[in-house]
């Protein structure tokens, strides 16, 4: 029951953070002076498997007909030092679930791969190495250099798929689509797909490392032409033996104008909106004091696409919106709602002139919208009852019926 | 001294998020967190020499890099101590009823919870963060779980 709550609560903590990335390792070597952090080796492009680790077939892979590269893992060139301390990190900053010790002395490397997991645009793409180390639990962690790793539970066949001790694991690096997506498989899964919007498909190559990892590592880096909203990697999915899928990762696709990005509104104020949200052209429609002293505000902004966006504040809380015009279209005349502190916000059709709000009191007030939308704060204990539309004739054309007290 | 700054580096590469956005509730914006992290975490390569490995280099780099918002914090608002700061969400209006359900909470303990569902961090590492127990981590995130789920079941989601 607890967890429930704890993960719909996490949820919705996700849902209100912030994801924009703005890392800057050079800006904190700058601030700090210069401290030399991490040598890394020069590698040869391209997704190069430790040649001196492969080996023909190794004995788990050979069990249920792995067709991919398979390494030794005692065979693969050990991790250097500095890597090796990348291990040491993991069991430091565990994310959740106690210590996972991994063996950093055992930590191997697997493979180089070329992929863009920094710049987020597809087109900076550098090299990254794969370093595996083995858990003193029969999990494994795995990092790779300058990019982004994790640790994987003891296989767990009973797990669910994507779980810690899950089969399948499947990350992949963002910007307005993915640029790349890593991951790993343990038995049953026998292959692995990226799979684009616009319906197309593309194996992965798979590297298998024998015990004690027992596991498969896979990278790609999605192809420049493969970043638009319409064929954008949408899936990574896994495949049994039969060629069923048995598990899939949706990276969900998305228009990069329905993105929110940091902006900034003409008074300064910074704050996450949809691009397509004209911030530098918006207009503060409403802006005044409650009576409890806090600034209720209201900014309408051009929408790119037609129509407009909002944002207001009420100080109790606040909300914001892009409809689109037809989206606007399947609205009733008036769409609004009271919020806590006594604020009514409303968004109203533009043949409405006047809204007419009308209390279980019988007192009534009127409220001029001011383009398309009304920010009004109520009278103290003010039970809202309805909510009337006007012409500019005077002429009901709408009531919305509030909630009583 | 270079091993536990390459730690710091990747520390910072794998969770450089979640210390902005944990951090943006003392600052105020994400862009003042970012420079706090900026700097939080430019003083803990500095000072890495000093973590002698007594408790979680995660936990460490916390404290180094909320001492430092505090710091940024008391530039531009009262001379509070961390425990006793109005904490909130950045952008309230992004979800009211969690921000209801947070600021119901009494000040101390809001850190607590943005520490944990802002920044994914472990009750150990909170504890370490805070220089508070275990114990009084789970406490505070049980007291709040409860009010953030009546929050929710009153908004009619099933729990």
């Amino acid at each position: 029951m607890n967890e429930t709550i704890d993960q719909l609560i996490q949820a919705r903590f996700d849902r209100v953070a912030d994801p924009t990335d703005g890392r800057d390792w050079s800006d904190i070597l700058a601030r700090a002076g210069s401290v030399e952090v991490v040598r890394r080796r020069p590698r040869p492009a391209r997704v190069l498997v430790a040649a001196a680790a492969v080996l023909a077939l190794a004995s788990t892979a050979v069990a249920f007909g792995w067709p991919g590269a398979v390494i030794d893992f005692f065979n693969a060139p050990p991790a250097p030092e500095s890597v090796a301390q990348f291990f040491e990190t993991f069991n430091q900053a565990v994310p959740r679930g106690g210590p996972k010790n991994a063996t950093v002395g055992e930590a191997r490397e697997v493979m180089t791969a070329m992929f863009d997991a920094n710049s987020f645009t597809g087109t900076h793409q550098t090299e990254h190495t794969l370093y595996v180390a083995p858990r003193s639990d029969g999990g494994f962690c795995f990092i790779w250099t300058d990019a982004g790793g994790g640790c994987a539970d003891p296989f767990d066949p009973s797990a669910g798929p994507s779980g810690p001790g899950g089969r399948f694991g499947a990350s992949w690096y963002e910007g307005d689509y993915a640029t790349a997506t890593d991951g790993y498989v343990r038995n049953p899964v026998h292959t692995v797909e990226a799979r684009f919007a616009d319906g197309t498909s593309v194996a992965l190559p798979i590297t298998w490392v024998s015990a004690p990892i027992d596991a498969g590592f896979f990278v790609y880096a999605v192809p420049p032409e493969h970043l638009t909203t319409s064929n954008a990697l949408a899936t990574v999915v896994a495949l049994d033996a039969n060629g069923d899928a048995t598990d899939t990762q949706f990276v969900g696709v998305a228009n990069p104008l329905d993105r929110d990005v940091p902006q900034t509104l003409p008074d300064g104020t910074k704050i996450s909106l949809p691009r397509r949200a004209q911030a530098a052209e918006a207009r503060e429609a409403f802006s005044f004091r409650t009576t409890s002293g806090d600034r209720a505000y209201l900014w309408v902004m051009p929408r790119t696409g037609g129509g407009t966006c909002y944002v207001y504040g009420t100080g109790a809380g606040g909300g914001f919106g892009c409809p689109s015009p037809h989206q606007l279209s399947l609205e009733p005349a008036i769409n609004g709602d009271e919020h806590a502190g006594g604020v009514y916000f409303a968004h109203v059709k533009p043949e409405v002139a006047i809204v007419e709000l009308r209390y279980a009191s019988g007192q009534t007030e009127r409220v001029t919208p001011v383009d398309g939308f009304v920010l009004h704060e109520m009278p103290a204990a003010p039970h809202l009852a309805t909510v009337v539309a006007l012409s500019d004739t005077g002429k009901a054309i709408f009531t919305q019926n509030e909630k009583g007290p | 001294m270079e091993s536990t700054a390459a730690a710091i580096e990747v520390l910072y590469r794998h969770r450089y998020t979640r210390f902005r956005n944990g951090v943006a509730p003392i600052v105020g914006s994400y862009e003042a967190a970012h420079d706090a992290v900026q700097e939080g975490f430019a003083r803990a390569l500095r000072a890495s020499g000093q973590y002698g490995g007594r408790g979680s280099l995660e936990g460490w780099v916390w404290r180094v890099v909320l001492r430092t918002a505090l710091e940024q914090r008391r530039k531009d608002a009262d001379d509070l101590p961390l425990e006793e700061l109005d904490l909130s969400f950045v952008e309230p209006e992004r979800d009211l009823a969690l921000t209801d359900a947070v600021r119901s909470l009494p000040p101390q303990r809001r850190l607590v919870v943005f520490l944990r569902y802002f920044a994914d961090l472990p009750y150990r590492t909170i504890a370490e963060a805070l220089e508070i127990d275990t114990g009084t981590v789970a406490a505070t995130l049980a007291q709040a779980r409860d009010a953030l789920a009546v929050i929710l079941d009153e908004e009619g989601v099933r729990l």
